[in-house]
């Protein structure tokens, strides 16, 4: 299935399939975090779901864990800050914006979360093979070509999917 | 359920007043009752009607299409996911009722009769694990039952197990023990208070006229205690059908109930018609439930007495 053809009814079916045969297979759904990285520091779970920082922060434990990266290539996205048109406290607004955007930030970011900061000196802190361990990049463009971006979905398409979800996670 | 009328011109209301309040002293009953009456009428007769209403509506997008239609009913009779999360829901709750009551009233009755000074430290107790939230003791029994949990631990230091168990958690089996531990106090305060006000007289009649202690408790004690034991059965059985946080923490894939689903469609579902719907079939079922448990529970009672 190419990734341009994702939101079609085709791809939806043969989404739907897939997750059917995997559903006994599968321990709990959950998004809760804490209790996904017990359960794989317990050996509860052989695999999960999780966001790359379960898999750096469990690995700085000393747990024997990899973050997978699917040779298609991950799903990704990018985080954006936005000020309302109308805010009241503008300076402070930028204030917070910029201390999310500095170099210490990124540096905390990148070493204990694995994540992709959007500064581009933070990265000049770590050699590459660090970089690399935690999956990403001295050039941030790297990082964003090897993915897939997700791509908005109208409500409707989003309401289905989500009810297609739950219907499969409750077993039919 | 009635509301406090607001005026009365026309004679038909004013023959309807006269039925419900003949005289002063119902009609300052009724001026006692309006604070309460005001809070019934908005909080519950309100928003019922809105869930009823709603449940004949549908979806449509983000907001609502509002032509009634039977849509969202015929889906909960047709499709076979909302009679499966009923029945489990029932199955769930009916053991977690039978449980508790079972494990219940040896405690109540002990107190009852056994326990003859500092009554109220007993069951202040027995209630003690229900000072702690609800939310906390789920969590604790997610500790108990975890994978590395106290069982689990236990069981493999005693050798008794190689590898932990894995149906602990994540299982309807969990929910039951959760919920069965969860909802004890609501069993044991009523089956105490009937036990309790048991004339202990007619115990003694029973011994004298020749009752063992097997007949005396079967054919005196129980037919009394039984008020007791059908309140703690409606008191657990009612709010465990539609328990959310207990299967949404402890039930795994397999464990989920009615009121996740409910919760689900007011939710990521974003169905908030079918979930009205939902909302109203679960209570006519348990309003059934409770009427054929009332009758068996009466005739029952009317056969040992």
């Amino acid at each position: 299935m190419d990734f341009a053809d994702i939101a079609t009814d085709d791809a939806f079916d043969r989404i739907a399939a897939v997750m059917r045969e995997q559903r006994p297979l599968i321990r709990t759904y959950t998004d809760d975090t804490t209790t996904l990285e017990q359960a794989l520091a317990s050996g509860e779970m052989v695999a999960a779901m999780t966001w790359n920082a379960s898999a750096v922060q469990l690995a700085a434990e000393g747990v024997p864990v990899k973050f997978a990266q699917p040779k298609e290539g991950a799903l990704t996205w990018v985080c954006g800050l936005m000020i309302h048109k109308d805010a009241p406290n503008l300076d402070r607004a930028y204030d917070i914006i910029d201390s999310l955007l500095s170099v210490e930030s990124g540096q905390f970011m990148i070493n204990d979360y694995g994540y992709g900061h959007s500064n581009k000196k933070s990265f000049e802190l770590f050699d590459d093979a660090t970089l690399q361990g935690l999956g990403l990049s001295r050039t941030p463009a790297d990082i964003l070509s090897a993915g897939h971006f997700q791509i908005p979905q109208s409500q409707d398409w989003e309401t289905r999917m989500n009810e297609l979800f739950e219907t499969i996670k409750a077993g039919f | 359920m009635t509301a406090t009328p607001g005026t009365m011109r026309a004679p038909a209301a004013r023959g309807w007043w006269a039925r419900v309040a003949p005289d002063a002293e119902a009609r300052s009953g009724y001026r006692l009752m309006a604070p309460t009456l005001a809070v019934m009428a908005v909080g519950i007769v309100v928003p019922v009607m809105i869930l009823i209403a709603m449940s004949f509506w549908s979806r449509d997008g983000l907001g609502f299409d509002t032509t009634p239609t039977l849509e969202n009913y015929a889906r909960i009779v047709t499709e076979p996911i909302f009679g499966t999360f009923l029945a489990r829901s029932f199955w769930v709750s009916g053991v977690v009722t039978v449980v508790t009551v079972l494990l219940c009233y040896p405690m109540a009755y002990y107190v009852a009769f056994h326990v003859h000074r500092r009554k109220m430290l007993w069951i202040v107790l027995m209630t003690l694990p229900f000072w702690t939230s609800y939310l906390l003791r789920v969590f604790a029994w997610k500790v108990i039952l975890g994978y590395e949990g106290v069982i689990n631990a236990s069981l493999l230091e005693l050798g008794l197990i190689e590898a932990p168990l894995e149906t602990l958690l994540y299982s309807q089996t969990a929910v039951i023990i959760t919920l069965a531990h969860a909802w004890a106090a609501f069993a044991i305060l009523p089956m105490y208070v009937s036990l309790e006000k048991i004339d202990r007289t007619l115990l003694e009649a029973a011994t004298v006229l020749g009752d063992g202690p097997v007949a005396r408790f079967l054919r005196v004690t129980l037919p009394l205690s039984m008020p007791g034991v059908i309140a703690a059965f409606f008191l657990i059985f009612i709010p465990t059908t539609g328990d959310y946080i207990t299967p949404a923490l402890l039930g795994g894939p397999d464990g989920a109930m009615i009121g996740n689903l409910i919760q689900l469609q007011f939710g990521a579902v974003n169905n908030w018609p079918m979930g009205a719907a939902l909302s109203i079939v679960l209570a006519l079922w348990i309003a059934a439930i409770s009427v054929v448990f009332l009758y068996l529970s009466r005739v029952a009672q009317r056969r040992i007495a």
